[in-house]
């Protein structure tokens, strides 16, 4: 039992961290909630450090703490971190400030249950906790537009978990246990397997946004604040995109997972990128490439078990796309929610200009940078696992999202307008995401080295 | 008593077969879905979502109550899905609030002013 909570140390932090700020929200001191949630967050984090390489399980097997999980809390934990800190300008002097730092740590907690799944309990209150704290979040400034997109958000969210609960109900059912590790006996019945699978993928899928579970990613984007869409578009994605990574591991084959995975991971791509080509509004834009990318993620996630650097190129791209994702929605805060706001934005800003491009063209997958990286690894553990017309149709989706990302580099560098504000903290949020996606891209040699 | 009545009554008592649970628990997440997609109320979709969460409790206690070596299992999986369902519409319900103060109206098909 001691042991165990010694390995649940980084999730217990994080707890502390949020019920911490909230008393300290109830004390009506949220100058103070702010610097403690980015501390207590910064400790998990630094929690985590000695627990690396370590393959074990927790809870008589219910929790893993393992590369997905471990690297999980890695990436998503400092990346709750600067989406508070981009928060803060956002909800800074409205009324209940403080309850938006604690929610994003319980969010980020929900996801790190998800990542770190061994049981299928834990994937269900891991899409419970990730999403309740998203719908507040996006309903915070209770206008017309944010109470739109939290209300879709929602009823989608709230079926597509009751869809779920009940799939998963037939493999406990089927196998006795709700244990993933005893999944392997699914394979006797057929039936029972197929059925939960499509359940799972259809709640997994709608946590990662993946199409077709996608309805209500661009318009809970659009009318949350920037701070919540980037957070929504790294942190409950990653999580959920790791869960599904956890599952299928000890899937049996004979269920056909791969082939239903590689299947949402096309249409997510294909859809993602046409999508956003014709989108005006940036916030939308970003939405629809998100979705494309978590179609990128199931890349990686198909190849688990065929291939040695599924685990790695899952955890390297999960990484680079915290950073350039973040930063690309930290410059949109910047600069404003619609295409003609970035006109002249390279001009009138030319450092935040060039972050940009660097960020979009990351996304893109453009060595050397980070996303580049990512996507290379990606691809490899796909070819490597056979399944080569999947990583060609996501190299083929690449040469298309270069369109969609041009549609916002171009008229960056046209006519000049007026030049935005730039308070300290958003740059404070692009200027670290632009360290990590270009010292990810620079240093893959050593990252790789220590992924296994 | 009759032999026609004691018939009656043994077969009401005699213990129901495991599918008679799923089928049950399946056609109320049917019923459950289905007003889900149609209703065009917001509370009255929250309504039938707990439908459908029901039925997966229904499911869930006859599957504990079939396997004897899940000791228990079930029956707390059940129970976490039903603080799962409480959790879930305490935040469902304060968002309808929330539309409803700004557009005057828990109706889904007029909650849409963004689209592409």
């Amino acid at each position: 039992m001691a042991r165990d909570l010694a390995l649940l140390a980084p999730e217990i932090a994080v707890v502390l961290t949020a019920v911490g700020a909230l008393l300290f929200e109830m004390l009506r001191l949220p100058k103070v909630a702010l610097p403690f949630t980015i501390v207590g967050l910064l400790v998990a984090t630094g929690l985590t450090v000695p627990l690396l390489g370590t393959e074990t399980t927790a809870f008589s097997g219910t929790f893993r703490i393992d590369a997905l999980g471990e690297w999980a809390k890695l990436v998503l934990l400092p990346a709750t971190i600067l989406s508070v800190v981009l928060a803060y300008p956002e909800v800074k002097n409205t009324e209940r400030e403080g309850t938006v730092y604690v929610l994003f740590s319980l969010t980020a907690l929900g996801a790190l249950v998800l990542a770190g799944a061994g049981d299928v309990m834990f994937l269900v209150l891991g899409v419970l906790l990730s999403s309740i704290g998203s719908f507040a979040l996006v309903a915070y400034p209770a206008d017309d537009r944010a109470t739109e997109g939290a209300m879709k958000f929602f009823v989608f969210g709230s079926v597509t978990l009751a869809v779920m609960v009940f799939g998963l109900t037939y493999w406990f059912g089927a196998t006795g246990s709700t244990l993933l590790s005893d999944l392997g006996r699914l394979g006797a019945v057929p039936l029972a397997a197929a059925f939960g699978l499509v359940a799972v993928l259809v709640g997994l899928g709608y946590k990662a946004s993946l199409v077709p579970f996608h309805f209500w990613a661009p318009d809970a984007y659009e009318g949350a604040p920037v701070s919540v869409a980037a957070f929504l578009s790294i942190v409950p994605k990653v999580g959920a995109v790791f869960a599904i990574a956890q599952l299928s591991r000890d899937l049996p084959a004979e269920t056909g997972w791969p082939l239903a995975v590689a299947a949402l991971a096309v249409l997510s791509m294909t859809y993602g990128n046409l999508a956003a080509l014709v989108q005006e509004n940036v916030v939308r834009l970003l939405a629809y490439s998100s979705i494309a990318q978590s179609g990128y993620f199931l890349l990686g996630v198909v190849a688990l078990g065929e291939s040695g650097l599924a685990v790695r190129s899952l955890v390297v791209f999960a990484a680079a796309y915290a950073a350039m994702n973040l930063g690309a929605f930290a410059i949109v805060l910047l600069a404003g929610r619609t295409l003609r706001d970035f006109a002249g934005l390279g001009r009138s800003r030319p450092a935040a200009g060039a972050a940009m491009v660097v960020f979009l063209i990351s996304l893109v997958g453009i060595p050397p940078l980070g996303g580049f990286v990512g996507k290379l690894l990606l691809f490899g553990a796909a070819i490597d696992a056979g399944f080569i017309w999947l990583a060609v149709v996501g190299i083929l989706n690449s040469v298309v999202s270069l369109a969609v990302y041009l549609r916002i580099v171009v008229p960056m560098y046209g006519q000049a307008k007026e030049k935005p504000d730039s308070p300290v903290p958003v740059a404070a949020v692009w200027v670290t995401a632009l360290t990590f996606t270009l010292g990810i891209g620079l240093a893959a040699q050593v990252l790789l080295g220590q992924v296994t | 008593m009759p032999p026609q009545v004691q018939q009656v009554l043994d077969t009401l008592n005699a213990e129901l077969p495991l599918e008679g649970y799923l089928v049950v628990g399946a056609i109320m997440f049917a019923i459950g879905a289905w007003g889900a997609l149609i209703r065009r109320n917001a509370v009255v979709v929250f309504m039938c979502v707990e439908l459908m969460i029901n039925a997966v409790n229904l499911t869930l206690v006859a599957f504990a109550d079939y396997l004897p070596g899940a000791r228990g299992l079930g029956q707390s999986y059940a129970v976490l899905v039903i603080a799962i369902a409480a959790a879930e519409v305490a935040v469902g319900l304060a968002i309808v609030l929330a539309v409803f103060r700004s557009r005057r109206t828990v109706n889904v098909d007029e909650i849409n002013s963004m689209k592409g």
